[in-house]
Formats: C-alpha cells, structure tokens, sequence
C-alpha cells in the first residue's frame, strides 16, 4: 500500500479509537478485484460513525468483517483493532466473548436474525447469560427492563410474545433489546431501518440517539441513506466499488463534498423541499464485482475524469478538518 | 399517440449489459460432466442401452431356446453366466432382459410426465376448486404404495409390456402432479406472470411461455429418478409373476426363477439382481447430479415425501 | 396543467377486501382484511397522479385493482368513461394494451430464462404482431429507454438493476399504452441509478404524452414525478392535493407527520421532526371514526365518533380530517 499512515479522524481529543479498522482487505480467490480494498477507519468511543455506499460498495461486509462473521471462502487481511486488541488474531474463546458482549450487532431485516421458535424474552435472557453468570429470573429481568428502555409497550407481556407477533419496528427494537442487554461498548447497525416506513424509522433513529447519549455507546451505523447519516452520525466513511473514496466530519462532508461521487449522491437524491425539472444524475452504473480497474474505479462515472485518472488508485489526501477524499484533483492540497 | 420513434433525451446509463455473459446451457452439461459419480452412472447406462438395443446381435444364444441336459451349468466359457433349469442361456436372457426394464422405464415416466405435468400445472395456477379436486386424487393415489397401486391395475387389466407401462405410469403421477403442482404455486406469485396477465395473455399462454421453461429442470431431475423407480417396479411386478410372463425374459423374472432354485444355481439370482441394481444405481447418480446442477429444493422435498411413505 | 377533460381514469368508491381463513382451521371465523376501503380517485390524460403512504396502507392494491390484478370487492373503475370492474378477462383483453404496469422489482417482472428481446415481444406477440414489425418495434424500444439493441439477445441476469428496470419499463411502452401503472418502480434500485430512471419517467411522459399511477413510499421522488398526490393511510385517502400544495402546506396530521418525519441531507434537520407513537393498526379491525386517530396528536373525542369525509376544501385539494384546514401539529 502506497497511502499516507492515517490520522485518528477528526476526534483527536478523544484519545485512542475504540475501534480502528487499519487497511481492511477481503477477498475472494478468482474473482479479479477484491471485495474490500485498503479500507481504514476509526470509531472513537462514545462516537458515531456511518459507513455510506451503494448496493456492492463493500460497507456490510466491512461491517461484517470487524466481527469476523464473513464468508469462510473470503480472505481477510489487515487489522481489527478493538481497544488495542487484534480481533483479527484472537481466538475463538476471546472473540465469542466480544461478540455481542462488548460489540454487539444490529441488522437490517430482524426477522432473520431473531429465531422465530422462542419468544424475544427467551433470546433476550439468553444472550444476556450467555456473557453474564446471572439466574434465568434475573436475565428476564434485564430483558423486560431493556425491552422498556427500547420504547416496547407493556413489556412485561411482550417479553413473551414470539417474533412473529410483533411488527416490523416492534421487532427492531426488540432486536436492538437484544443487543443493548449486554451493554456493549460498540454497536454496529447493518441498514437498521432500511426494512422500516418513514414514520417508525424516525422513531427508530430518535432512540438510537436517546440510547447512545444513556450507555456512552459508541456506534458504527451501515446505510445507503445520507439522510440517516445526516440524522445519527458524527463522521462519515463514503465507500465505493470496495474502497474508501471520502471521509469527513458530518456536517464538513454535508456542506462540501470533496470527492465527485460524494457529489453526485448528494446531488441525484431526490429533495422533498424543492421541485426539480431534471434530477442531476450520475450516468453508468457501479463496476462489476469482478472486474478489475488500474485507476481511479469511480472516473467512468466522473464529470471531472481525465487521463491521469486511469493511472494509479487516487490515494486520500487530507483536506484539514478531518476531512480526506481520494480524488486527484486534490493533489498538492496545503491546507 | 405518438410512437416512441427517437431515443429519450436521457443519458444512457450503460450500453453494454453489467455482467459479463455466462453461456449457461453449455457450462452446466460440463459441470454435469465433472462428477465421477455421473461419469459412471453415464457409462453403465451406455452399456445397458447398447446391450438393449443390440441384444439380438450380441447374444450368443436364443433367449427362449431350452435343451434340458445343459439344465443348471454353472459359468463356463460356452455360457458365461450358466444356464437355467431348461438350460436356457442366462447371459443371453440377461442381455434381452434389458429390454423391457428400459422400454417399461422410459415409456411409463412419458406416461406419468403426459398425464400428471398439465393436471398438476393446471391446478397449481388456477387453485380453488380445481386444485382442491386434483390434490384430492392425489392424495389418494399417494395413500398405496406406487406398486401395490400398479399391482391392483396390472390385476383388473392383465400383464403384459403394455399394461406395464400404463400401470406404472399411472401409479407414478402423483409424483408429479406434485411436484408441476408446487413449482407453478411458487411461479405463479411472480411478477412475470402477472406481467404476462396484463398484456392479455390467457392461462395456456402463461403456462407454456412461463410456467414450464422454469420448471422443466426439476422435472427433468425427478423423471430420471422416476425412470429407476418404474425399473424397480417393472422387475418387481415381473418377480411375482404379474409383469412380463416367461419364457419372454426380464430381470424381475430370471430373479424369480433364481430364487426358487436358489441352492442349485445361486449364480441366476446374483446376476440379474446385480444387473438390476446397477441400472437402477445408474440413473439414481445421473438424477442426483442433474438435481445438484439445477439446484431444485422443491424435488428433493418431493421425493422425500414419497420416501417416507414408502 | 390543462383544462379538465374527460377523465381517463375514474376509481370510484373501490374496496378491496381479503378474506383469510387460518390455515388448517376451517372452524375458526373467516377475517376479512379491509386492504382498500373506499378510494376515488380521478386522473387525466398526460397527468401523474401520486399514491403514497407507508407500507400496508393499500396503494399497491388500489394499482393492481385498476390494472385488473385484483378483482375488486365493491365500487367502479371507469376507463375513459368504460366501466371495466367486473369485466371478464376475456373481455377485458381489447382494454390490456391501453393500461400497463412497471414492478417493483425487475427482478422477479422478468422472467429468467428469456432473452431481452423475448422479454420486451412478449406484448406484441399476444397482440398478433408480424415478427419483422416485433423485431423493429423491438429495437425501436430499447433505443428509446436508453439501452443498446445489441444486447437485445442476453438475459436479464447480466443487466443491473436499472437496466432492468429500463428493460420492464421498454416492454410496457410496447403497445403505446395510455396509462402506466408504477407500483414502486424506483424503490430497488440505487440512489445514483434511481434518479437516471426517474428522469427516464419524465422523458417518456414528455414525448409521448402518456399518464402515470405512481405508486411509491419515498416521498421525494414522489414529489419529482408527480402532478398530483394523494396520501393514503389504512385502505384510505386521507389528503390529496396538487404537488406543491400537499409539500408545502400539508393539511392532514398524517401529511404532516410523514413529511417531517423524511430524512433530509442536512445534519441536524430532523431535530424538530413529528414522532409519531405506535404503528399503523391492523386492517383487519380498523379503529372507529378516523382511522388515524389512535397515532394523531390533535385527536379529540369526535374522532372516534364520525369518521372525517375526505371533503373539498378548495379547488383539487380534498382532506379527511374533522379539524382541517386548521389541523396544524406543533413542532417539538
């Protein structure tokens, strides 16, 4: 890797990372380009940061990957660091005891990941004896507190009621239950409220924040939505085509995007508050998964593409403020 | 109103398709191909047809020929396989005896696949009383076991190669009005489907330019597992003297014949019942990797059923 | 817009109801699903009406009832000035051509084992068409939706998603019908793509004049395509006005409430967002009176009582609330 050593993002005051993905790489064998290329990020504690991208950019396997849940045929290269430990190297013991312990994991669609054959408390009271030597009446307990604490209506008759006989943002938050009961130092939220409607995804996202001001939680939120990012996070990683094309401070990265493709999604979102004759858009469609690029993967793409573009990946250059993007018309930037 | 005849102002998003093209048909023959299993399940069923078809040119005997005094020789160079207690040559009866396992196999799956695809497709796209009238039929057929059920036709119409096929076609269309029935279910909720709808297009046109290009693969897969089933049956209907009526020969009667002389000629038993068991090994690997190839959960679920029951 | 003509779509008073029986209990009481309880709807030549509203309030129902999908339980469908409610599909073939539908998902609305140009014939093969007429035709299409008809002969699975969605959009256009049914086209695809096709609506509307049911639960792409907009909630409308009425100064506290409750790429924006409590209920045992008065901040005793009309309060906007125009939620 030829990029410059990272700086700790924007947040220096805040001391070391609590997690500090360092040149992320996943891949798989044959299939040309990997996954995920040189991706490097960090989640202060207490910190909100969204990883943003479209459909294949790499940001839920990068999510994936921090809890070593991808696929046994994709090979997983550089560091996890969590408070200074490795997840990448350590063992199954110690990663079983991270895993919904001190990082637990949120996704998209809770049908699937709750299991329909037990009622949410039973999952809830598992999880939490799981990591904690508690009595099964202590762990319901917890569960109906937690499930209180996440806004379920009378939780002492939820607790046993089964996934099915709840409704999709009901479910969410029992999901999200399930994952504070431990109190992890770090939630990772997969598109948490992509499945939701309008109205129960604000009401999602208001306890996200309400939850992340009560534990001191640091979050990492996965979303292809820049209103949810606007909404939840403090600082963004944009991701494209596998890599990390933009980073900045949220309210920096909303008001001057630096990197064109940045740009273009801001711009091609359909607004609510203004009539357009012609939505701005960016032509062509995201590179094949396989296909394998010598420059710049976005300048098919880019209104400012010229030959340069083609030779070389574009490293992330620092545009002071925290902010970085990997677009050669940066180069020679003095902030 | 006017026709679209110049391009939309709009950008072209990408001419050329996003993925590269994939030649699917060919690709997966050799895939197929790739199976040691398959391989072998190919060969013997090569050697199984050419003997069936060449039968009159490869036997070194007259099937049906008798001459007493070579009554129960044992393998020798004049009869490899030995003779029967009228000395007929049992390499020869073996070889002709494919014949009618292959005919009684293939014929009565085209009789299952004619009869029970269409009633099952039918049923499955239009549902309501239709289905409730098929599925009941259907389960009563499944309630017998396949044989008894070609064994109570084989008795009200009389044996033969032709009550054969019919008989074991029929007792096998269960199998796939399930199975066409299950697929079209799924299919039909497909937003091409009703896209086909709303351009006018009536039951019959969905069926063949929708329903059965996509469920052709898993009826492919349980025809050849069909094949071996009606094999096994053929041979046990002709075991218990209700199939192919001797001296015509056919495995399921050479092992009658075998086993009643059991300790004279033990070879008779052993012979056509390996024969037996070889073809119908063959077609279950060529089935198994055919379903592996195609990927059809649906078959597997089927023929798990009928396992069950049995 | 142009001077009120003849309607070309008139939906009056529809009601589509499901009856759902438990599975393998026949002796416990048949529900009936109230999926669409009383809708109008009226639509001119060349306009784009918008249906919106969260998921399981009943627009996908109202699209494929009027496209004759569904068969509906009570009211009219009117096809300039036709009544095609209880049509047989037989009889309705004549009328197929004229009213078209764009899914969702182009995944699952092209079949996978036909080429694109089988795929776009299929239309104009069940209209008898010649296969050279087909062929031209066929190209002609691809052309106008942005595709190379060189690629005429892969299959769908080599496409992305948008051009996919192109390729379902070209087979709808086929037979140059006069309204296109949309029944959450955009939804699938992705934000730098989603714009490329709604700009593709537009073009189209534009060249060829035709009209739009634009059926989608994003908010702002609603409001780029639409004319009009009508919010539905629990198998009803509750608000329906011209586009810049209806996002400007929405009337109804449901309107209200799912604007402010969109995302907007503004750090900070939603601060001041209406949180609604709870879920939509169920519509199997819809609440009495207003349907949304179990969620409404403003509900008073009357709600429960009289179930609001969705009366004319000036020219083209119609609201379904007892307090309106005076309905206003505060802002946190």
């Amino acid at each position: 890797m030829s990029e410059a050593p990272l700086a700790t993002g924007s947040l220096p005051a805040a001391g070391a990372p609590l997690l500090s993905v360092r040149d992320l790489r996943l891949t798989v064998a044959g299939a040309g380009r990997p996954l995920v290329d040189g991706v490097s990020f960090d989640v202060p504690p207490g910190g909100v940061v969204g990883i943003v991208g479209e459909s294949g950019c790499g940001k839920s396997l990068t999510a994936l990957s921090v809890l070593r849940l991808t696929a046994p045929a994709i090979g997983v290269s550089g560091q996890i660091l969590f408070s200074g430990e490795d997840l990448l190297r350590v063992g199954a013991q110690r990663l079983r005891q991270v895993r919904g312990g001190e990082i637990a994991m949120v996704f998209q669609e809770p049908m699937t990941s709750l299991n329909s054959v037990f009622t949410v408390g039973d999952q809830i009271a598992e999880a939490i004896r799981t990591h904690y030597a508690v009595s099964r009446r202590a762990a319901r307990a917890t569960a109906i507190e937690f499930l209180a604490k996440v806004g379920v209506p009378s939780p002492a008759t939820r607790v046993d009621n089964y996934p099915h006989q709840m409704s999709g943002g009901m479910r969410q938050r029992a999901m999200i239950a399930m994952a504070l009961a431990c109190r992890p130092k770090l939630l990772i939220a997969d598109e948490p409220t992509t499945a939701l409607d309008v109205t129960i995804q604000a009401q999602i996202l208001d306890l996200l924040r309400q939850l992340r001001a009560e534990f001191g939680m640091a979050v990492l939120i996965i979303t292809h939505d820049l209103g949810v990012v606007a909404d939840l996070a403090d600082e963004v990683v944009v991701m494209y085509a596998g890599r990390v094309v933009e980073q900045a401070p949220v309210a920096t990265l909303f008001a001057r995007p630096m990197h064109p493709y940045t740009e273009g999604l801001l711009r091609s979102a359909p607004p609510i508050d203004v009539d357009v004759e012609r939505l701005p858009t960016i032509p062509g469609t995201v590179p094949a998964p396989g296909l394998v690029m010598p420059g710049c993967r976005f300048a098919p793409r880019c209104g400012y593409a010229r030959a340069a573009c083609d030779q070389g990946e574009p490293p992330l250059i620092p545009l002071g403020g925290g902010q970085r993007a990997a677009c050669i018309r940066h180069r020679g930037y003095a902030p | 109103m006017a026709d679209p005849t110049s391009p939309a102002a709009t950008p072209i998003e990408a001419a050329a398709p996003a993925r590269r093209s994939t030649g699917r048909g060919r690709a997966r023959v050799f895939v197929l191909f790739r199976d040691a299993g398959t391989r072998m399940g190919a060969g013997i069923l090569l050697v199984v047809t050419l003997a069936a078809l060449l039968a009159p040119w490869v036997a070194p005997y007259d099937p049906t020929a008798q001459s007493i005094v070579e009554s129960f020789h044992g393998p020798s160079a004049a009869h490899w396989f030995g003779t029967d207690e009228y000395g007929r040559d049992l390499f020869s009866r073996v070889i002709w005896g494919a014949r009618p396992a292959l005919i009684v196999g293939v014929l009565s799956v085209l009789v299952s696949m004619i009869v029970g695809v269409p009633l099952g497709m039918v049923a499955g796209l239009k549902g309501g009383c239709v289905d409730l009238a098929v599925s009941a039929v259907v389960d009563v057929m499944m309630s017998f076991p396949s044989l008894l059920l070609a064994l109570m036709i084989v008795t009200l119409v009389g044996s033969g190669l032709h009550t054969l096929v019919i008989a074991i076609g029929i007792a096998h269309v269960p199998l796939f009005i399930r199975l066409a029935r299950s697929s079209t279910m799924q299919l039909r909720e497909l937003d091409y489907v009703a896209a086909s709808r709303t351009f006018g297009g009536r039951d019959g046109w969905i069926l063949g330019q929708h329903i059965l290009p996509n469920i052709i693969g898993p009826l492919i897969v349980m025809a050849t597992l069909g094949i071996a089933g009606a094999i096994r049956d053929e041979a046990a209907l002709s075991f218990l003297g209700l199939g192919i009526q001797p001296p015509e020969p056919s495995w399921g009667n050479i092992i009658r014949d075998g086993v009643s002389a059991i300790l004279a000629a033990p070879w008779m038993a052993l012979i056509s019942g390996f024969a037996l068991a070889l073809t119908v090994l063959a077609f279950n690997m060529i089935g198994d990797s055919v379903r592996d190839v195609l990927d059809p959960r649906d078959i597997a679920a089927a023929s798990n059923e009928r396992g069950e029951r049995r | 817009m142009t001077a009120p003509s003849a309607p070309m779509l008139q939906v009056d008073d529809l009601k589509v109801h499901f009856r759902t029986r438990v599975a393998r209990a026949p002796w416990k009481p048949v529900q009936v699903v109230r999926a669409v309880d009383g809708v109008s709807l009226m639509m001119q030549p060349g306009e784009t009406l918008g249906l919106v509203g969260e998921s399981g309030c009943g627009k996908s129902t109202v699209a494929r009832a009027v496209i004759r999908l569904l068969q509906p339980t009570a009211g009219r469908i009117l096809f300039n000035g036709r009544d095609i409610t209880d049509l047989s599909q037989e009889a309705l073939r004549p009328i197929r051509p004229k009213i078209q539908i764009v899914f969702q998902d182009p995944a699952s609305s092209l079949s996978p084992r036909l080429t694109v140009d089988r795929i776009i014939a299929e239309p104009m093969r069940l209209a008898g068409w010649e296969k050279s007429r087909i062929r031209d035709r066929t190209g002609e299409l691809l052309r106008f939706v942005g595709l190379d008809p060189q690629y005429a002969y892969r299959y769908p699975h080599e496409f992305s998603g948008g051009q996919r969605q192109r390729i379902a959009i070209a087979r709808a256009l086929a037979l140059s019908p006069e309204l296109v049914i949309c029944d959450e086209p955009v939804s699938a695809l992705d934000v730098s793509v989603q714009a490329q096709v709604i700009n593709l609506f537009k073009d189209i509307q534009q060249q060829l004049g035709i009209s739009y049911l634009f059926v989608a639960h994003d908010l702002g792409v609603v409001r780029q395509v639409s004319h009009r907009v009508a919010v539905m909630y629990l198998g009803k409308i509750v608000e329906e006005a011209p586009r810049a009425a209806l996002y400007e100064t929405p009337l109804h506290p449901y309107t209200q409430a799912l604007l402010s409750a969109v995302l907007r790429p503004v750090p900070g924006a939603a601060r001041n967002r209406i949180v609604l409590e709870g879920d939509m209920p169920t519509p199997i045992a819809p609440p009495s009176g207003c349907r949304f008065r179990m969620r409404c901040p403003l509900a008073a005793p009357v709600c429960a009582e009289a179930e609001p009309p969705l009366q004319e309060i000036a020219p083209g906007r119609r609201v379904a609330c007892h307090f309106a125009p005076d309905a206003t939620i505060a802002r946190p």
